[in-house]
């Protein structure tokens, strides 16, 4: 009998708008099954319906059995036992103020005594690795330990079934791949079952049992991971978000139109691509040519060794950073967590002074007119800084504060595409749509240089794809932008420009193709299939094109 | 700060030992027991601190004293034994005593603060209300994590404005206050919409169910009974002193002190022992360290 039995799902909003249509998954004891879609898919709603607890109102129908008895028939002890869910944001999700505290909550509130309470935690904290983060302070752990103590806490009550809503989409891609292995580790030394959703997920593709795809709140496919290229070969929107290895095998496999058992990882990638033996002569790296080259456009912003720190007595953060921005290029930096990107373009943006260095902002006669001297800057989840009841109150108040004029406004609108959500309140939009009126907001004043503070976080695939379009309309305009991303994929298809940070110090800097190509790890996964076989590949699209040849 | 013996004792026993010490001179301004308090509490404040302490001392503890010690005489005017007229206001010997007894009083109940300030932490506080009202140790923990987390959002939400130009630090004043309006109102919509999520979060962990346990971290053993015991000798001893008139003391309308009886001394000698409790058990360790060490 499957653990978790789902039939004939349906699902509507109060103000209408199905968000799940005949929904029928069954899910065994101890598998391990990711559910992935664009935003809006209805993925999220799916899962908070197998938690009751957390069930938007709307009208259901159909059941959802686990073990053979429906849940909404479970009392909240059982259900707050046997099922486990660990949400988005790692920050709101913690109550108290100290990691023991945190992993005692759930126990303490199903009133476990004490001795077996310590039992259960210090049990835990060992296998999790985390017995040294006890005694600290919630506020002094990282984004990646902050979600690993959720997940803990939730792990120490020793559920049947655990939930997880897109654990990852607010850390960086290496504490999101240890997560992963958390998650693999969990599954196969204890066997719990898991329900994962996520955007990103080529690192998790491999380690899961069954995918399940959605689109407009229906199940358009479930398989294996291997077979899911298979499945999906004539459905190109969803065939767009499979692993790189994946795609590269179904484009190029001569022969055949089994698409089953394809390569997953970037390994299975390259013994692949081994076997197709390339003849490496014949490659030419000049067609390898996605962005023409453009002449090196003037600069707007030259930073000269600048060396900056936050308080007289802590680290430097940035030390002797020497960089230019150039007008009309988008210039993506990249690098690990602490490597002080957010306070470089601080830095460059003249938020902050260095205290050793010079910043140089080469202004025309416009620029000192505008405000901030023609500098945009959006920082890291820009949806705090929004004060009023409508995106577009918002923008008209900001018209009226700098004196800018409504014509500004509706070109501004139209070139960002926000027109439906202009009445919409701030707290009520999408993390994409929400981006977007954020930068509408700070192009008002037309300003030459737009900096971004991760504005790719938490994004879609298709959605990034219309970003990257939309960031590159606004550079032939003239305007530069200068984007923070840990997503190297999305550097390596629209940057003009890559700016490898570490320590507070630049170790490449270069056109994309030159940086990824000349680093050996910190490079997209294509790269990777590809180092050693055709090696001036940065992109899936080169490896296809090559092979095609 | 340095790491202190006291700091392993159950918290029982350290709030009991701080309950007495604070209630003492502030309920009997006795010369020599303020004296002793005084001085242990300087005492255990220079080893909690080390050298941080004098600028403590000098900005708070002193200030304090001086003023006690000033202001009293010179609006007090009970009292037989006149000095002096300052502006037709009698000086009395008795008042300046009271004042220097009041002042010695202030200057000790800050140096126990201080020192129960260091501590005791956010933890034992945490665990001696859950012992008294479960509910409450968990808003407790919750106010210790969500007070500095709006400090930084707060300092986010202004860091962002700033970069889009409106800078809550420059421009007059009306345009600042508006500034740092819109701040707050983004900080309370921002607070009240993450606290769905952190409501969810805690209702699906089960918060809300009946039978609400506490986990504690601190056992009861056999050296918090003897420190137990000895601070409920001591603090017996000492109140039968007081009550049995065996230490008393009179400022108004004449200074009048108790004799110098043998039990007098005793009693002011237990509560000298037992204020120095601390004091002892940090001294006791320091020295099994060297001892330790010197076998190495």
């Amino acid at each position: 009998m499957a653990l978790l039995e789902i039939k004939n799902l349906t699902f509507c909003y109060p103000k209408g708008g199905q968000a799940l249509k005949d929904i029928n998954l069954s899910i065994e004891q101890s598998e391990f099954i990711l559910i992935c879609g664009a935003s809006g898919c209805g993925k999220s709603t799916l899962l908070r319906h197998i938690k009751p607890v957390l069930r938007p109102h709307g009208e259901m129908t159909g059941e959802i059995l686990l073990d053979g008895s429906p849940i909404d028939e479970m009392d909240f002890r059982a259900q707050s036992e046997q099922i486990g869910f660990v949400m988005q944001d790692p920050e709101m999700q913690i109550v108290t103020d100290k990691v023991w505290h945190e992993l005692a909550f759930g126990l303490e509130s199903l009133g476990v005594d004490n001795r077996s309470m310590r039992l259960r935690i210090a049990e835990m904290a060992s296998f999790f690795g985390i017995q040294g983060l006890f005694d600290r302070p919630v506020s002094m752990l990282s984004g990646g330990e902050k979600q690993l103590v959720c997940l803990t806490s939730v792990m120490a009550m020793q559920p049947k079934l655990v939930l997880l809503d897109e654990p990852t989409s607010q850390l960086d891609p290496i504490a999101a791949g240890e997560f992963f292995n958390t998650l693999k580790r969990i599954n196969s030394e204890l066997g719990t079952t898991i329900i994962i959703t996520e955007h990103r997920f080529e690192s998790l593709f491999p380690l899961v049992d069954r995918v399940a795809f959605m689109r407009n709140g229906k199940i358009v496919e479930c398989c294996n991971p291997a077979d899911a290229a298979q499945k999906l070969r004539n459905d190109a929107e969803l065939f767009s978000v499979l692993p790189t290895a994946m795609r590269i095998y179904a484009e190029t496999c001569l022969g055949g139109h089994d698409l089953n058992g394809a390569p997953l990882t970037v390994r299975e990638g390259r013994e692949y691509l081994s076997t197709l033996k390339l003849d490496l002569n014949s490659q030419n790296n000049d067609s390898f040519q996605i962005h023409n080259s453009k002449r090196l456009s003037k600069p707007l912003i030259r930073v000269h060794e600048a060396w900056f720190r936050y308080d007289r007595d802590s680290e430097d953060v940035l030390r002797g950073l020497s960089f230019e921005i150039r007008a009309g290029e988008l210039t993506c930096v990249i690098g690990g967590n602490g490597a002080g990107k957010t306070t470089a373009l601080l830095v460059a943006a003249g938020i902050y002074r260095p205290y050793r260095g010079k910043v140089q902002h080469i202004r025309n006669g416009d620029a000192a007119k505008m405000p901030n001297n023609g500098v945009a800057m959006l920082m890291q989840n820009p949806r705090s800084s929004f004060v009023k009841d409508s995106v577009r109150e918002e923008l008209e108040s900001a018209c009226r504060a700098h004196r800018i004029p409504a014509s500004r406004m509706s070109e501004v609108v139209s070139l960002m595409e926000i027109e439906p959500i202009l009445d919409s309140h701030p707290y009520d939009i999408s993390g994409g749509e929400l981006q977007r009126a954020a930068i509408a907001r700070i192009l008002l004043p037309s300003p030459n240089i737009v900096f971004l503070d991760e504005a790719t976080k938490g994004m879609d695939a298709f959605f990034k794809a219309k970003f990257g379009a939309l960031l590159r309309r606004l550079t032939e305009g003239g305007t530069a932008v200068v984007l923070v991303s840990h997503d190297i994929e999305f550097c390596a298809e629209f940057a003009d420009r890559c700016v490898m940070l570490f320590n507070g110090e630049i170790t490449a800097e270069g056109s994309p193709r030159e940086v990824f190509l000349g680093n050996s790890f910190y490079t997209t996964a294509a790269n990777r299939i590809a180092r050693g076989i055709i090696d001036s590949a940065v992109l899936a699209e080169d490896i296809i094109s090559a092979v095609k040849n | 700060m340095k790491r202190n013996a006291f700091d392993s004792i159950h918290p029982i026993v350290e709030i009991a030992f701080f309950a007495f010490t604070l209630a003492m001179p502030m309920l009997f301004l006795h010369p020599v027991m303020l004296g002793i308090s005084f001085a242990t509490s300087l005492i255990w404040f220079l080893m909690i601190k080390g050298r941080k302490s004098i600028s403590f001392l000098l900005k708070f503890v002193l200030p304090v004293m001086v003023a006690a010690a000033v202001l009293n005489p010179a609006f007090n005017h009970r009292g037989m034994t006149i000095l002096f007229y300052l502006r037709y206001n009698p000086i009395t010997l008795e008042s300046v005593f009271y004042g220097a007894a009041s002042a010695a009083m202030f200057g000790t109940v800050l140096l126990w603060f201080a020192c129960f300030n260091a501590i005791m932490t956010s933890d034992k506080i945490i665990y001696l209300f859950g012992r008294i009202i479960p509910s409450l140790s968990l808003i407790i923990s919750m106010v210790f994590r969500f007070v500095p987390l709006f400090k930084e959002q707060t300092a986010r939400i202004a860091l962002a404005r700033r970069c889009m130009g409106e800078d809550v630090r420059k421009g007059d004043l009306m345009k600042r206050v508006k500034n740092g309006l819109a701040i707050l109102s983004a900080l309370i919509s921002w607070a009240l919409e993450n606290s769905i999520i952190t409501a969810d979060s805690m209702r699906a962990r089960g918060f809300g169910l009946r039978g609400r346990t506490n986990f504690s971290r601190y056992r009861f053993d056999g050296r918090d009974v003897m420190i137990g015991i000895l601070l409920a000798l001591g603090m017996g001893f000492v109140s039968f002193g007081v009550t049995s008139n065996t230490i008393s003391i009179r400022y108004f309308p004449r200074f009048v002190m108790n004799k110098f009886s043998p039990l007098a001394i005793a009693c002011c000698a237990v509560y000298a022992l037992t204020l120095m409790i601390p004091i002892i058990i940090n001294l006791k360790e320091a020295a099994v360290w060297r001892c330790l060490k010197s076998k190495i």
